[in-house]
This record gives C-alpha cells, sequence and structure tokens, in this order.
C-alpha cells in the first residue's frame, strides 16, 4: 500500500482539525519549539510567583492552588504559542491546529499519525528529519495537554501507547543496586561497571550512580549478556561516556498509565517506590560523610529522584537535628544531572544539571502532570546550575527520549570526550 | 458503620480510579481485608466496622520513625489544621502488606460510614492523596524545621 491509500483512508475519517495536523505533519513543517523549554520555565516562575503570592493568605490557600493551576495552565498555553510563533509560518499552523485536534477528535489524529509515520519511511531522510521534529513536538504537546486535564477523555487512546512505552520491567528487582557484571551490589560486589578495557583498580575513577526510568528492562530479555540492553547497557554506556565506575539503581516502574488517573497515581506512588530507598540512603551518606556523590536520573527515574533529595534532607533533618536551612547545605556534595524529566520541581540542596530534548515528548508529559499537585512541585524547587535544552528529532519520537542514543551522545557533546586513561593491570 | 460489602464497593470505585486490581488485596480472617491499591493502602477491620486508608508521606526507615518526638508534634499541626491532613492522622507503622518491611510514616484516614456514595469516598480519597504529596514534598520539611528550631530553643532555655 502505498502512501496515498491508507492516508487517504484515515483522511477520510478525520475531522479538519485532524486533518490539519497530520497535513502539517506530512508536509514537514518544521517546529520551532527550541525555545519551547525556557519559555516553559519562565511561564513557571511567574505561576510560583502567584502561587508564594497567594500562599501568604492562608485562609485562600484553596483559591491559591486553583489559581496557580490555572495562571499555570494558561501561562504554559502561552508559552507554547509564543515558542511556535517564533518559528517558521507552518509550524504555528500546525500547532494551532493541534491544539484543536486534541481538543476534538484525538482518535482520528491518531489514525492520521500512524499514516504520517508510515510516510515518513518513504521520504527522504532530511525531509523526514524536518518533519519528525514536528511529528514529536505535536506528540510532547498532546501529552501535556492530556497530563494538565485540558483534553476530553477520548484522549487517552492516543496517550495509552505513548505513555506505555515498548520494553519489559522486572518488578522482583525493583529498588536492586547494581554493581561491576551488572550483579546486584553487596559486601561480595562492591564495585561498579568500569569502562571496557580499563583495568586502573575500581575506586580510582570518579563515581556515578545512575537511576533509568519507565519500562526500562533489567537487561535484554534472551540474552546472555547483561550488557546488551536494559539498565545493565545504559551503566556501560554512561561509564564509557564519563570515564566513571557506575552504580545503578534498577526502576522497575511500568509506564505512567494509560490515562491521566493512573498517570496522577503513578507520581504519587513515586514516593515509596523500591528505589527511593537506596537513593535516600545514598544521598544522606554523601551529606553526613561530606563525600562527593554524582548521580544520573533518566525520565521517570528524575521524579524518583525528587523524592529521595526530599526524604534524604529530611533524614538529615530528624536524624541529625538539622534546620532545612542546614541540611540543604550539606546535601550541596550532591550532584545531579537530569535527563529527559522533570524541568521543575527539584528540592534545594543538590546542584542540578538538567538535558532536555525539545523533541522528547516525555518532558511535556511530566510538566503536564505536576500541574496538578502544584504547590508540592513548585514549593520546594532549586534552580539548575546548567540548563542544557537540545533538539534531536527522531523517527520515533521515543528514541528522542532515548538516554542511550540521544542523551549521553548529547552529554559527551557538551562535556567533551572523557580522559579515560586506564592503566595496564 | 461500614460493613465488609461495602467497604469492598468502595475499594473497587478507588481501584476503577487508578487502574489498579482489586484482587491485589489480600483476606484476613474474620472478615478483614488489606492491601495497596495504586498510591494508597486500605486495611478493612470486620471487628471495627473500619476501612484505614493510608498514604505514604516517608517510606521504610525505622530511623525515621523512632524517637517520640515527631508523631506528637505532627498531630499537633493536624489538629490545628484538619484541612491539611484529610481530617485524618499521622501515624508509623508496618502494615499487614508489608510485614517485612521497615515501618514508614503515613497520613491515615478512617472510613467508618457506609452510606456515603462512592464518588464522595473517591473524593476524600483524591483529598488524602494530594496532602500526602504536599506532606511529602513541603510541609513535612517546614514540620520538622519548626521542631528543630523548638527543640533548640528549648534546650537553649
Amino acid at each position: 500500500m502505498g502512501w496515498g491509500d491508507g492516508f487517504l483512508s484515515a483522511w477520510d475519517e478525520a475531522s479538519s482539525a485532524a486533518r490539519d495536523v497530520a497535513a502539517a505533519i506530512a508536509t514537514g513543517a518544521r517546529t520551532a519549539a527550541n525555545d519551547t523549554v525556557a519559555v516553559v520555565q519562565s511561564a513557571v516562575r511567574e505561576a510560583h510567583a502567584i502561587a508564594q503570592t497567594a500562599e501568604r493568605t492562608a485562609d485562600q490557600s484553596v483559591q491559591a492552588v486553583s489559581t496557580f493551576a490555572g495562571a499555570l495552565a494558561e501561562k504554559t498555553a502561552e508559552a507554547a504559542a509564543w515558542a511556535v510563533e517564533e518559528g517558521e509560518r507552518a509550524t504555528a499552523w500546525a500547532a494551532e491546529k493541534g491544539k484543536q485536534a486534541v481538543k476534538t477528535t484525538a482518535k482520528a489524529v491518531a489514525k492520521c499519525y500512524d499514516q504520517a509515520k508510515r510516510r515518513f519511511s518513504l521520504v527522504s531522510a532530511a525531509t523526514a528529519t524536518a518533519a519528525c521534529a514536528g511529528e514529536d513536538w505535536t506528540v510532547g504537546l498532546v501529552g501535556m495537554g492530556l497530563a494538565a486535564g485540558l483534553t476530553k477523555p477520548g484522549i487517552s487512546n492516543l496517550l495509552r501507547p505513548l505513555l506505555k512505552l515498548g520494553g519489559n520491567s522486572t518488578p522482583k528487582n525493583d529498588g536492586d543496586v547494581l554493581g561491576a557484571g551488572c550483579l546486584p551490589e553487596g559486601t561480595s560486589n562492591p564495585n561498579g561497571v568500569m569502562p571496557p578495557g580499563c583495568r586502573q583498580l575500581p575506586g580510582t575513577l570518579p563515581k556515578i550512580s545512575y537511576v533509568n526510568g519507565i519500562n526500562t528492562a533489567y537487561a535484554q530479555p534472551g540474552q546472555k549478556d547483561l550488557f546488551s540492553g536494559g539498565i545493565c547497557k545504559t551503566m556501560l554506556e554512561i561509564a564509557k561516556t564519563t570515564c566513571s565506575e557506575v552504580t545503578g539503581v534498577y526502576n522497575a516502574t511500568q509506564g505512567f498509565g494509560k490515562d491521566l488517573d493512573e498517570c496522577l497515581d503513578n507520581i504519587a506512588k513515586d514516593g515509596d517506590s523500591p528505589s527511593v530507598v537506596p537513593l535516600r540512603n545514598m544521598m544522606v551518606q554523601a551529606a553526613q560523610s561530606g563525600q562527593r556523590m554524582t548521580l544520573f536520573a533518566h525520565s521517570q527515574g528524575g521524579l524518583i529522584t525528587q523524592e529521595a533529595v526530599a526524604q534524604a534532607k529530611q533524614q538529615l533533618m530528624k536524624g541529625d537535628h538539622l534546620t532545612s536551612a542546614e541540611a540543604e547545605q550539606r546535601l550541596g556534595v550532591v550532584s545531579i544531572d537530569s535527563f529527559g524529566t522533570a524541568i521543575m520541581g527539584w528540592p534545594k540542596g543538590p546542584h542540578y544539571q538538567r538535558f532536555t530534548n525539545t523533541a522528547d515528548p516525555v518532558p511535556p508529559i511530566i510538566v503536564g502532570a505536576q500541574t496538578s499537585y502544584p504547590i508540592a512541585t513548585w514549593k520546594d524547587s532549586a534552580n539548575a546550575d546548567a540548563n542544557y535544552v537540545f533538539t534531536s528529532p527522531h523517527l520515533n519520537p521515543f528514541d528522542s527520549h532515548s538516554m542511550d542514543d540521544t542523551y549521553l551522545p548529547e552529554f559527551a557533546a557538551v562535556k567533551g570526550a572523557p580522559r579515560c586513561v586506564c592503566k595496564a593491570a | 458503620m461500614l460493613d465488609n460489602a461495602t467497604a469492598r464497593k468502595y475499594t473497587a470505585a478507588w481501584a476503577r480510579k487508578v487502574g489498579a486490581n482489586p484482587r491485589d488485596l489480600q483476606e484476613a480472617p474474620p472478615a478483614d481485608f488489606f492491601g495497596r491499591l495504586g498510591s494508597l493502602g486500605f486495611d478493612y477491620s470486620a471487628a471495627q466496622k473500619r476501612l484505614a486508608v493510608r498514604a505514604y508521606l516517608f517510606p521504610y526507615s525505622a530511623s525515621f520513625t523512632s524517637g517520640h518526638d515527631l508523631l506528637p508534634w505532627l498531630n499537633g499541626i493536624g489538629s490545628q489544621h484538619p484541612d491539611w491532613v484529610s481530617s485524618g492522622v499521622f501515624e508509623t507503622c508496618t502494615p499487614r502488606w508489608e510485614p517485612d518491611k521497615e515501618p514508614s510514616l503515613f497520613l491515615r484516614v478512617d472510613l467508618h460510614d457506609g452510606s456515603q456514595g462512592d464518588s464522595a469516598v473517591i473524593a476524600r480519597l483524591l483529598k488524602l492523596r494530594e496532602d500526602a504529596m504536599l506532606w511529602r514534598r513541603v510541609k513535612l520539611t517546614e514540620a520538622l524545621d519548626s521542631l528543630v528550631r523548638h527543640e533548640r530553643q528549648e534546650k537553649g532555655q
């Protein structure tokens, strides 16, 4: 079946708004979303200020939350519109129509969207890449719109495949700390994964801990080589990219959920995720010893890390009788690099660097979901020391979310090649 | 009074709301049931005709939940601001659904009234979930900060 048959079949069933979106995608309208994240952050800062002002009136706290959420939703929409206006006119048109489509016929959009994706495989790589950026951005917009509760229930048909990502997680290993050989860390296996070929003694390279996102396999199913996929492969990639000794904290969460209710409940559930406990304990230990600690967090691993930081702070306050300011100062030894995850809601204390691919549909979904917990997200929210925003579109929108294929290469590009001089044994 | 059938109806409604499976609940004699459904834990006591619903605030830490100062301090705040705690109470315990884990700090509400509609119960549980989220991320830190300052002031006097 050629481009025309399948697409036209879906086209006939689509609403006018859905047709507009599909047409925009198919004609390769390029998004100008580069500034979206920065603009959304700006909007959130404004909304934060609104929340703080409103919070001062304690007896109007309920109204404050409402005002805050409303302001945020409005500002987020404005931010998206502004970003689009900065780009090519075709993109502005596509985005506007996309918003209309989300509100009208999500099912039809999904069908056209699928057909449009097939179309991409038939056109030249350059055109496809250009089209893809628009596609990813549209997917993100859809996710953000849904998660923020701005859309109608029928959208869940579209969101389901977006949030239930491919891959398998392994619940029985949930919360495991993984070391050398990608085997559970412990007294008999105290070291981490080293860069390949490096025979330098463990403990002599910088150490990095890593927590994965949703639907990540413990190892590639059916493969004898643990490092051929899943968290193990990513740990190895981090070791190579950074020339570090890497330990992993395995998070076995299976997706954000099939609809808004489930998504919000899963975010609430992150607070007692099995992987929170080892992360919290690592941070407390680092803060108490003064030993520097670096953590990489990808996707939902970022939300779990946020919970772990809040708990580490509380543990320090309770255990060592510290004020919040003192606990935050102790947590200054912790550095957290986040990839394709929450932009806001990082508790004060650690140092943060954020890497966000504007073509990645997941961060907008998280931003949208966090708007449902506004004060919990923004009342204790630190600025990042560095914010790396880039655009790396892929044919499959979720490749734009990949730690191995998108975020680590960007990290290497920003930070430069590691000086991994490993001594011979 | 909340009988077993009504309590099950409420938990089933919550499970539908958050995409959980009510079959994950475990049975216990004489007619109790308990377990996790999404972010909340449920524990029905047939003897007390009560459905306790718990939201996690600080999970799995014997050291955090030990000591005698924290709970009275938190419940003092809760009694002054019942709307901050969904009219519930703070509690440290090892719930029946995870007996092998270290105790956790919870915010707990008790449902006794079987005459409420499902939507009213769901609304209360959603409020509990939101309140717990706010406590975990913000209010618990603020409460600990005020507790530390209070204890320092007392020691200084």
